[in-house]
């Protein structure tokens, strides 16, 4: 085989190999977006669903009937905290 | 009796066997460790491939013959083509694709990178190589020193110690020898031509990359699998996250180990008969002839695209990235452009065609392995 033959047909091959890597790369970029978007919608759906601070006010309550049971030297079940707010 | 002793010392002694060519061996291998210790150029393998120069180059050490040590590393990891192969897989390991994946298009630009390894190749046989020389002298262009020791070990293991010697000079002298060529062909409006900011890459795009790519590449070129499945078996160990330790001991203590042991049995190559040839001095210039058409190729090719490609303009600077010297190539085009514009950031465009290079340096050395070795 000549040089100019391996020349010619190496790079074509070449091309041809990294153009079709190019091909690869676009479809694997466009299904990776396509994936991530998804994940990034369930993950928002799934934190609607929850309801809001309900957990979170809960432990509030405790930690502050401990606090305020500690400062006034009484039992954490002796102490009620009211969420009523106030009228303005 | 005494004296007669004496005499037969001497005679045994290696002083007595001494050369001019191996007094001028000594000497060259004196200048790598001084380019590397005092100038800092390609320290890691110059050590080593300084000390294999001098190590074998002292007569009557037997150290380069059969059962010697350096014979023994050598035959086991340079003629096996295991250590080379080893580096790759650290190479791989300490490569990002991530600009690749986020610009997909600078693949081609380190198809057309690849020019230089033809045009050298062509001119070797212009003067008188034969085709299986040719093809490692070409390997120099991709300025990828394991692949240039993998091309010749395989093609012609004859030139092994000019054609290392050649790639790393080149890897070392790239801030050097492609400014000239990159100013030459583009204008200063090109140079100043801003790129937009590269998408970010989600991890799964990273980790699937490698396993796709080596399996598409191994099946069109079966020659490429040791190289493309090393270098991609590194990259997949850095992405998938879950083989910290893996990954670590390939990028590092294994590639050390490897470098190590390849720079002192290739320098062991480098006797005075082999390597003090007008020869050597041909693969020197056909290297550098191969590594200035790589960057000329890479550049003009970006040119012609932003000719028939609609969209954002490329920066015709990030093209000599597409010869594989990672990443010292793309750091040239990165002060390139900011010589240009100094608010003008090419570095992470500049590291896609880099990245790219290796890939396209892997399957041309890939096809010149099926085609004449």
């Amino acid at each position: 085989m000549s040089g100019l033959t391996i020349t010619a047909v190496g790079m074509a091959l070449t091309f041809l190999v990294l153009g079709a890597l190019v091909i690869l790369v676009m479809i694997l970029g466009k299904v990776g977006r396509l994936l991530s978007s998804r994940e990034i919608e369930k993950a928002r759906g799934a934190k609607k669903r929850q309801p809001p601070g309900r957990e979170d006010s809960s432990k509030t309550i405790a930690i502050i009937s401990a606090v305020m049971a500690a400062y006034l030297g009484k039992l954490p079940s002796q102490i009620r905290v009211s969420c009523v707010r106030r009228k303005s | 009796m005494m004296l007669e002793a004496l005499k037969a010392l001497l005679g045994t002694s290696g002083l007595a066997n001494l050369t001019p060519g191996n007094l001028l061996m000594l000497l060259i291998g004196a200048v790598m460790l001084y380019l590397a210790i005092i100038k800092k150029f390609e320290p890691l393998l110059l050590v080593p491939l300084g000390l294999g120069v001098i190590l074998v180059n002292l007569p009557l050490s037997g150290i380069m013959e059969e059962r010697g040590l350096l014979y023994l590393v050598y035959h086991a990891g340079v003629a096996t083509e295991l250590l080379p192969l080893i580096i790759f897989l650290g190479v791989g390991v300490l490569t990002d694709f991530g600009p690749m994946l986020a610009n997909p298009i600078t693949l081609l630009i380190g198809a057309a990178a690849q020019i230089g390894l033809f045009a050298a190749m062509l001119l070797a046989i212009v003067f008188r190589f034969d085709l299986s020389a040719a093809c490692a002298i070409g390997s120099i262009g991709g300025a990828d020193g394991p692949l240039a020791i993998y091309a010749a070990a395989r093609l012609a293991p004859q030139i092994l110690g000019p054609v290392t010697i050649a790639a790393y000079s080149y890897m070392a002298l790239v801030p050097i020898i492609q400014p000239p060529i990159m100013r030459l062909l583009t204008s200063q409006a090109e140079r100043e031509i801003r790129m937009k900011q590269l998408r970010a890459v989600s991890r799964r795009e990273k980790i699937l990359f490698p396993v796709i790519s080596t399996i598409f590449v191994g099946l069109v070129l079966p020659a490429s699998v040791p190289i493309m499945g090393m270098l991609m078996s590194g990259n997949l160990l850095r992405e998938c996250g879950v083989t910290e330790r893996l990954r670590d001991t390939a990028g590092s203590a294994l590639t050390n180990i490897a470098t190590l042991f390849l720079g002192l049995a290739v320098g062991a190559t480098m006797n005075a008969e082999r390597f003090l040839r007008v020869q050597t001095l041909e693969i020197l210039g056909l290297g550098l002839f191969a590594f200035a058409v790589s960057t000329a190729g890479g550049i003009l090719f970006v040119k012609f695209l932003n000719l028939v490609k609609r969209g954002d303009p490329i920066n015709p600077l990030i093209g000599s990235a597409g010869v594989s010297a990672v990443p010292m190539a793309a750091r040239v085009s990165q002060n390139q452009g900011q010589k240009a514009d100094p608010h003008n950031f090419l570095l992470m465009h500049a590291m896609g065609p880099n990245v790219a290079g290796v890939i396209g340096t892997t399957v041309v050395v890939s096809l010149f392995i099926s085609l004449v070795g």
